[in-house]
């Protein structure tokens, strides 16, 4: 196993880290004993886990339910969202310059590929007019509701919030129906739960290496979105968790350790300029919003986990019982 | 007798009165600790910040510990996280972290041997703290710590394979910045 380090690369990393003036004063020792004082200390029965692990669907036989739920429960999303979509229409030129919406999520690579076989727009994009058509054209002239079936009224969300905002981007953006809605684990299909066995197996299937594979970790969604769409994405979490979400300044951590397992769904508003708000979406109804960061911050990189979808599913569930 | 001699040669069970009490914990692994933690805030002071804060987290659940993994890892897992979550929250509170390493600080010599291997060190400690953090974590871990791959995985929490195929990424990475540096 230890075949792939780089033994020079080693020595120059622990050079480099190797700072002499990086002492543990005695300062240090006491100011940190004298701030245990105030620290109780759990009792071990109450087992609780400093680092409690990232959940995972043990059988891909319960991942396969749940990602056919999934798949179900995401088309009544689309349901749902298609009549916010068209009160929102309204603001239409307000729209702002191109702000592209990435979620991200965490999950097993069976479920997916049930979501990513569930929302899988046609591969080839639309015409740019077809993406930039208003909504009212794809929707009833009368109602204003969609008179299509789930497939096209999923699809007619798309190409609205493309039109929203595949316009003003310019060549370079992409739209929703040029990119797939949780595509990016779908495609590689390695999850990080995989074993490497499950990562080669994948790999021959999919035929991308588990190194490149790599790259694709998560459920990644690139969508352009303009501001309105973000609105639109905070208004129909709320309504789907239907408890009363409020906006926080401040990063929330459930246990105090840097994790988050209480997100249920956690997404990144990038802007035009490269800066980025990370959009949390909590258990317990919480929405926070950390502030914009920087367009070359290294938390942009987070492997943060994304999605619990198994809570979020029994939230759907609870929400339609 | 054979039955003791057993027992102990299988012994399993984490005894709790093994766990060494705070000060030793710093006294042994505090080094480490801080250097993890220097490499994630990239400065001193802060560094000793996230120090106090990874310990005082270990001496709260230090009774839960059940040995599962060394203590070494243990605590590198809670200094990382600590650190993560600092660089959000500081973030969230309108603090902005000081980016730039202050070589300055940490070497006072100006004799040109000195100053030369001062800039190798900072050179590749500016590359490994470019690279993406998932590349990052597993260079500090394996690299930094000599952690083997196993171990590496249990502090962050993913499979043996995923940290595998970082590591190579993240090697690949750091050695087309080093040479193009």
């Amino acid at each position: 196993m230890t075949d792939i380090k780089d033994e020079k690369l080693q020595n120059l990393v622990q050079y480099a880290f190797d700072i002499d003036e990086l002492v543990v004063s005695e300062e240090l020792i006491s100011r940190t004993l004298e701030a245990s004082k105030s620290v109780e200390q759990v009792s071990p029965d109450e087992e609780t886990p400093v680092n409690p692990p990232v959940r995972t669907f043990s059988t891909r036989v319960t991942a396969t339910y749940f990602g056919t739920f999934a798949a179900a429960c995401l088309v009544i999303c689309a349901l749902i969202a298609v009549p916010m979509l068209s009160k929102s229409s309204g603001k239409g030129s307000s729209a702002a310059s191109g702000m592209k919406m990435e979620m991200t999520a965490n999950d097993t690579a069976a479920v997916a590929e049930e979501v990513t076989a569930a929302f899988e727009v046609a591969e080839a994009p639309g015409s740019p007019e077809e993406s930039a058509a208003p909504v009212s054209e794809s929707m009833s002239a009368d109602s204003g509701m969609p008179t299509l079936e789930e497939e096209s009224s999923r699809k007619e969300l798309f190409d609205y919030a493309a039109g929203q905002a595949g316009a003003e981007d310019g060549p370079d953006a992409l739209t929703m129906s040029e990119s797939r809605l949780f595509a990016a684990e779908g495609e590689s299909g390695v999850s990080a739960s995989d074993t490497p066995e499950e990562e080669v197996h994948r790999a021959e299937k999919t035929g991308i290496a588990p190194d490149e594979a790599d790259e694709h970790e998560g459920i990644n969604a690139v969508v352009d979105a303009s501001s309105d769409a973000g609105e639109y994405f905070e208004s129909k979490l709320k309504a789907l968790i239907g408890k009363s979400c409020t906006k926080l300044s401040t990063e929330r951590d459930s246990d105090g350790t840097g994790n988050e397992s209480g997100i249920l769904l956690k997404f990144k508003v990038n802007y035009a300029d490269g800066s980025f708000e990370i959009h949390s979406l909590w258990a317990d109804g919480v929405y926070s919003i950390l502030r914009r960061f920087p367009a070359d911050d290294a938390y942009s990189e987070t492997d943060y986990i994304t999605l619990d979808l198994d809570a979020f599913l029994n939230e759907l569930v609870n929400m339609i019982n | 007798m054979p039955e003791d001699f057993l027992k102990a040669a299988f012994k399993t069970e984490y005894d709790p009165s093994e766990t060494p009490d705070l000060e030793t914990l710093m006294r042994t692994y505090g080094k480490e600790v801080l250097q993890t933690c220097f490499s994630y805030v990239k400065e001193k002071s802060l560094a000793e910040d996230m120090f106090q804060e990874t310990f005082l987290k270990a001496y709260k659940y230090l009774p839960t510990f059940r040995g599962e993994s060394s203590i070494k890892t243990w605590l590198i897992r809670i200094a990382i996280n600590t650190c993560k979550d600092y660089l959000k929250s500081a973030y969230a509170r309108n603090v902005v972290p000081i980016t730039d390493f202050k070589e300055e600080t940490l070497s006072s010599d100006g004799d040109f041997d000195d100053v030369e291997k001062s800039d190798t060190r900072k050179l590749v400690r500016e590359s490994v703290m470019k690279l993406p953090e998932k590349y990052r974590d597993v260079v500090i871990c394996v690299y930094f710590h000599e952690m083997s791959l196993t171990e590496a995985a249990g502090v962050l929490a993913l499979p043996v394979g995923t940290v595998k195929s970082r590591l190579s990424r993240a090697s690949e990475k750091l050695r087309g910045m080093l040479k193009s540096s």
